[in-house]
């Protein structure tokens, strides 16, 4: 007696359901991955386009400390050469220290910054002298001068030496060139 | 039991009814007789896809049986095995009742009584239903669906049934729902007749003898609870079968159809349906299942993803909005490109100049502040600890003449020292042999 007769007739409805069943579910796992990729790409896109306006923000206030710096320190942030800027500031140092015994060494990076040593021995007439030439040395900003060591002492026939010992500190900068 | 039909196959006719259930009854819904030549026509008409059959079985065995007593779960196998020896019949079917254990050879035995029906029988009234695509559930012998009804009205009295099918009559033994005894003789008359109740009290002897039950009552079923042409009487009390209130039906057509009826309450111990009938059952019922289950998850699939594709259209159109303000988003992006350079300085620029400010002029502001009455400096040394840190020395010498001047102007000094915001005095020391004094300060800016 063959069973599998009377089965027969009802497994095209179970094989037909299966397969409408399978195809059902591998659409929906096509339309599934589909509805998941494009929303994550929606996503994306709204907020590149949503950041485009806090770029151009920022863009906005680079601008605007580009021209500050521009402006105050004459310093082009796009091409900056620190060396010519502490060469300055020399000079500006030499030119208040006029009877000052002035000297310089090498450059040299110490992480972030590029600093330029400088020793300063003057003759001073008084406290206030004192108060200025620090002043001075502290008013300048880009570059910076740090006093790492001063000292006023009198000498034996009565002449009161100030000595400074600091560098001037300006921003390890990239040049265009440099990766 | 929704929407089932019950067919009788009877002596000259096949009796159809359909009917649902209801409570722990049934209500009839239709009753019909058909010509056996009709069948198939029938079976090709009708929607409905269950049947229960009841079927007279010509070439039944029928009988008692002695065997070992043993566990329940190996009397079936032990059954069979004394069937297929008795019969010479290895495919058969069959259902058995024990009736009492007796003492065979000094033996305890176990007297069953057995009915089986060759497993051909069985495929030839049922394979025409499945040809159809139609599912028996159950096929039960005319005795079995009859002895249903016994069971339902007096369920712990033995009880003894007599109908007629057509030329023949049945008499059967039952107690407790279950079929002890069948005898079938040729009827001299179609109502009840002395002929029959010499039978009645014959079987009744008989059953005495052979299973020491004694019926409380003979009752008659179908045709013959109608009339009756006797003289006799039985030895035990007669009785006719009229419909229950359980079965929902026309009264006066109750006797005609009451075997297809029965065969609603028949139990499914007395099934007859081979195992592989059943199991073809099993697997069209979880054929049926698993086909509505997947055509439910293929409508639930289709559903969600008319969802997804909608949404997806919908997020598409959304994006190509979005996609069309893509030139201003690269216009805004080769502009911050064109300040990269920029961009690379300004943070080294901006952390340097937000450095903490230089303090030292101010502390040797706020020296020139202090009276030093008869103290002079000879020496100030200043030491970067680092950015807003100074350790200082001040060496000097009196010129007070007294050292009480001395020791006073000092103590003012350091005391004026000592109101400096963020100065704090680390050592100090007065040589009183050369007048001379020196202190130690730190300077930490905090503000």
């Amino acid at each position: 007696m063959n069973y599998f007769d009377y089965l027969r007739k009802r497994l095209p409805l179970y094989i037909i359901s299966g397969i409408v069943f399978g195809l059902a579910l591998f659409s929906l796992i096509v339309i599934g991955r589909y509805h998941s990729h494009i929303t994550g790409v929606l996503t994306d896109m709204e907020t590149i386009v949503l950041n485009k306006d806090k770029v151009q923000k920022q863009i906005q206030e680079i601008d605007d400390l580009d021209r500050y710096f521009k402006k105050e320190f004459n310093l082009d942030l796009t091409n900056v050469n620190a060396d010519r800027f502490v060469f300055r500031a020399l000079d500006d140092l030499r030119a208040h220290f006029q009877n000052a015994v002035i000297n310089v060494n090498r450059f040299e990076n110490s992480g972030n910054t590029q600093e330029l040593p400088v020793g300063i021995s003057t003759p001073i007439r008084n406290y206030a002298t004192v108060l200025d030439s620090v002043h001075f040395l502290e008013s300048f900003t880009l570059p910076d001068f740090e006093i790492r060591h001063m000292t006023i002492s009198k000498g034996q026939a009565g002449e009161v030496t100030m000595t400074i010992n600091g560098s001037f500190v300006m921003p390890s900068f990239q040049t265009g060139d440099q990766t | 039991m929704d929407k089932t039909i019950a067919v009788s196959f009877e002596e000259s006719n096949i009796k159809i009814v359909q009917a649902s259930s209801k409570g722990s009854g049934i209500s009839v819904e239709r009753a019909e007789v058909i010509e056996y030549d009709e069948l198939d026509d029938f079976l090709k008409r009708e929607k409905a896809s269950e049947f229960i059959v009841t079927y007279d079985f010509k070439e039944a065995y029928h009988g008692f049986l002695s065997i070992p007593i043993t566990k329940p779960r190996f009397q079936q196998k032990i059954v069979a095995s004394e069937l297929s020896r008795i019969t010479k019949q290895e495919n058969l079917s069959f259902t058995y009742v024990p009736i009492d254990q007796r003492i065979v050879d000094k033996k305890k035995v176990l007297e069953i009584f057995y009915f089986a029906v060759d497993n051909e029988v069985i495929q030839d009234v049922v394979g025409r239903f499945y040809d159809y695509n139609k599912v028996v559930r159950a096929v039960f012998p005319t005795v079995f669906s009859a002895a249903s009804l016994i069971r339902s009205g007096t369920p712990d009295e033995a009880n003894m049934g007599l109908f007629s099918t057509g030329e023949e009559k049945i008499i059967f033994f039952t107690k407790h729902g279950s079929v002890y005894f069948i005898r079938n003789y040729e009827s001299v008359d179609a109502e009840l007749s002395d002929f029959d109740i010499q039978n009645i009290n014959m079987t009744i002897s008989y059953c005495y003898q052979n299973i020491q039950i004694n019926p409380s009552s003979v009752v008659l079923l179908g045709d013959l609870s109608e009339s009756c042409n006797i003289k006799t009487l039985t030895s035990v009390p007669l009785a006719a079968l009229y419909k229950g209130k359980n079965i929902q039906f026309d009264s006066t057509k109750f006797n005609e159809y009451f075997l297809p009826i029965a065969s609603f309450f028949a139990p499914n111990l007395s099934n007859m349906l081979s195992t592989d009938f059943k199991n073809v059952n099993m697997l069209i019922k979880y054929m049926g299942y698993a086909s509505k289950a997947f055509a439910i998850l293929a409508v639930l699939c289709t559903g969600i993803i008319c969802y997804g594709l909608i949404d997806s259209m919908d997020k598409r159109n959304r994006l190509t909005d979005v996609m069309s303000a893509q030139s201003a988003v690269l216009k805004t992006h080769a502009e911050s490109m064109k300040r990269e350079d920029v961009l690379r300085n300004i943070t080294p620029a901006v952390d340097f100049l937000n450095r903490p400010a230089p303090v030292l002029r101010e502390l040797l502001a706020e020296f020139a502040e202090i009276d030093m009455r008869d103290l002079k400096f000879r020496l100030l040394e200043a030491r970067a600890e680092d950015r807003n840190t100074y350790s200082l020395t001040i060496e000097g010498v009196s010129h007070a003449d007294k050292y009480y001047s001395l020791q006073s102007s000092f103590d003012d000094v350091i005391a004026a020292m000592r109101t400096i915001k963020d100065l704090s005095v680390k050592s100090k020391s007065v040589n009183l042999g050369d007048k001379s004094f020196r202190i130690e300060l730190e300077y930490r800016k905090t503000g």
